[in-house]
């Protein structure tokens, strides 16, 4: 099942079911509504798990130099790290509310670093960002995410190969 | 200033031959690449013994002290297993040159240097600090022998440049000259203080660089000096330190303050400061303050030949480097190759143009590793 978001399109292979979960398009089928929550791009569903998957593409060769400064500064002053919790966080609230979320989750972004240097730093940080905020918690009897990762395009497609992303042209207007 | 050198078929080079940048050079590769005989190569080279009347059995003494090979002779060092003489060239800024020849069997070696110029000695800090050892040397009677046995010219060289007394008023040289005042207050903030030489051995005073508004007693030495501020080094009311002490990532900053201080490292008229993984035993925070006083040091002048296999210093020469500002920065990578056992080198002026690139590879390595433990076979 194939998702696309801009310019980059992944093909989950295996999975039950994939949506566009952030469909702000009333007219479209899976429409969201609730443009007060975050929202991830993605959730496919596999046979064993969920994916929750944001998708941010600063290497694309049309990013504006604008944008890409907006970007790298929130990425830095912590605001781009409290944004992905909180598209995990109202994300999770969305699917229980809808009685979808039955199943171990995983939150895996695709963010189209350069340097691969940044990508674990990153991770821990949203990961840190999720509830319990790497408190030791006795009362807690489950974890909100299974995993909680960051790749890049080279390391998505080394560590999930029936997941494969691809740099699509952008489709023209007809 | 080096500016080319070649080694052939010596210690772990069949034939190496390198062109260097008058700023920062950095030799990367793993253990056993040759980086510290390079560097110790570069240091014999341009040695004064180079240029005796009896070169020849000078510099031969010299490269056994250095390498200390099993024989005693400096013949020993010719690579094995190789055909032809060890030859060592070294070109200077200068104009100068000097050539050494000597055969597998060779007690002595020969020796040809080019008119032309002075050749400046090199300053060459080895892995392990130097600052203790002083004490060893400045005693009333020391072994010599025993120390010749267990330390290498390497730290001797280091270790007599320690004790020069030389001009000391390390504050006059702040006031005087900006090249210090961009400097050795950092190296001082670095550490938390500065190493000083009492009664022959070194000790560690607390204190930071203040700035100072009126006159003082450097600046009286210094008629000269016509700031109205100016930085002065104020020790805390705690004791002196013996180095011992003080950790010993501090005793290797403490090593470049001296150097400074009593001007063996003189930026553009030292010769090159070679550093041998200047990493070790540093915390990882001060790394950062190293490379800053590092592009600080060739900024005015210093060449600086370095040799690591960390990566993270790599990584911060390349985001701290200031092109505006005149920064030259040359990787030179020495590998093994698989096939031949013969050691190559490949040198770029972009830290992204390093293959391989260990850093990357191992935050890659963590990446993947997580991926496993989390998510099993999920995608796979």
């Amino acid at each position: 099942m194939k998702l696309r978001e801009r310019d980059l399109e992944i093909d989950f292979t295996d999975a039950v079911d994939a949506v566009v979960f952030d469909q702000m398009k009333a007219k479209k089928p899976n429409y969201h509504g609730i443009d007060q929550m975050h929202r991830v791009d993605f959730v496919v569903e596999l046979e064993e798990a969920l994916l929750f998957v944001e998708v941010k593409d600063p290497s694309n060769p049309k990013a504006q130099a604008e944008g890409l400064e907006k970007f790298y500064a929130e990425l830095k002053n912590g605001t781009l790290g409290d944004t992905f919790a909180a598209k995990f966080i109202d994300t999770f609230l969305y699917r229980w509310a809808e009685d979808l979320l039955h199943k171990p989750v995983h939150y895996i972004s695709l963010v189209t670093f350069e340097d691969s240097e940044l990508l674990p730093n990153f991770s821990d940080e949203i990961a840190r960002k999720l509830p319990p905020m790497g408190k030791a918690v006795p009362r807690w009897k489950r974890q909100l995410a299974q995993n909680c990762q960051v790749f890049n395009i080279e390391l998505w497609n080394q560590s999930f190969p029936k997941w494969p992303v691809t740099r699509i042209a952008p489709a023209k207007n007809t | 200033m080096i500016t080319h050198l070649i080694l052939k078929n010596f210690v772990a080079f069949t034939d190496l031959a390198i062109d260097f940048s008058p700023g920062i050079n950095i030799i990367i590769g793993e253990n056993g690449t040759g980086k510290t005989q390079l560097l110790k190569a570069i240091l014999a080279l341009c040695g004064a013994e180079a240029r005796t009347e009896d070169a020849g059995e000078q510099l031969a003494r010299k490269l056994c002290r250095l390498y200390h090979p099993l024989s005693g002779q400096v013949g020993e060092l010719r690579r094995a297993g190789t055909r032809g003489e060890s030859i060592l060239t070294a070109a200077f800024a200068s104009g100068q040159g000097v050539t050494v020849r000597f055969s597998g069997a060779a007690k002595q070696a020969k020796v040809t240097s080019g008119a032309g110029g002075n050749v400046a000695a090199a300053i060459f800090i080895p892995t392990k600090e130097v600052l203790s050892l002083v004490r060893g040397l400045t005693a009333e009677q020391p072994d010599q022998a025993t120390i010749a046995r267990i330390f290498d010219d390497g730290y001797l060289d280091l270790a007599r440049q320690l004790i020069q007394e030389g001009a000391d008023d390390l504050d006059a040289k702040v006031q005087l000259d900006p090249r210090f005042a961009s400097i050795v207050p950092r190296l001082a903030t670095l550490i938390g203080g500065r190493y000083e030489l009492h009664e022959g051995r070194f000790c560690f005073q607390v204190g930071e660089y203040v700035e100072k508004r009126g006159q003082s007693s450097s600046a009286e030495k210094a008629p000269q000096s016509f700031q109205d501020s100016e930085l002065q080094f104020v020790p805390a009311k705690s004791r002196l330190v013996s180095s011992t002490m003080t950790a010993e990532g501090f005793r290797k900053i403490g090593v470049l303050q001296r150097l400074l201080g009593n001007g063996s490292l003189n930026p553009g008229t030292a010769g090159p400061l070679l550093w041998d993984e200047p990493e070790s035993n540093l915390n990882p925070k001060l790394m950062r303050d190293l490379v800053l006083a590092l592009l600080e040091l060739a900024r005015n002048g210093q060449q600086i030949i370095l040799a690591t296999h960390d990566y993270v210093l790599l990584k911060w020469f390349d985001l701290l480097i200031d092109k505006g500002k005149g920064d030259q920065v040359r990787f030179h990578v020495l590998s093994r190759e698989a096939e031949t056992g013969q050691v190559r080198r490949d040198s770029m002026d972009d830290y992204r143009a390093i293959e391989p690139n260990a850093i990357a590879d191992t935050f890659n390595e963590l990446t993947k590793e997580q991926v496993a433990r989390r998510m099993g076979g999920l995608g796979k």
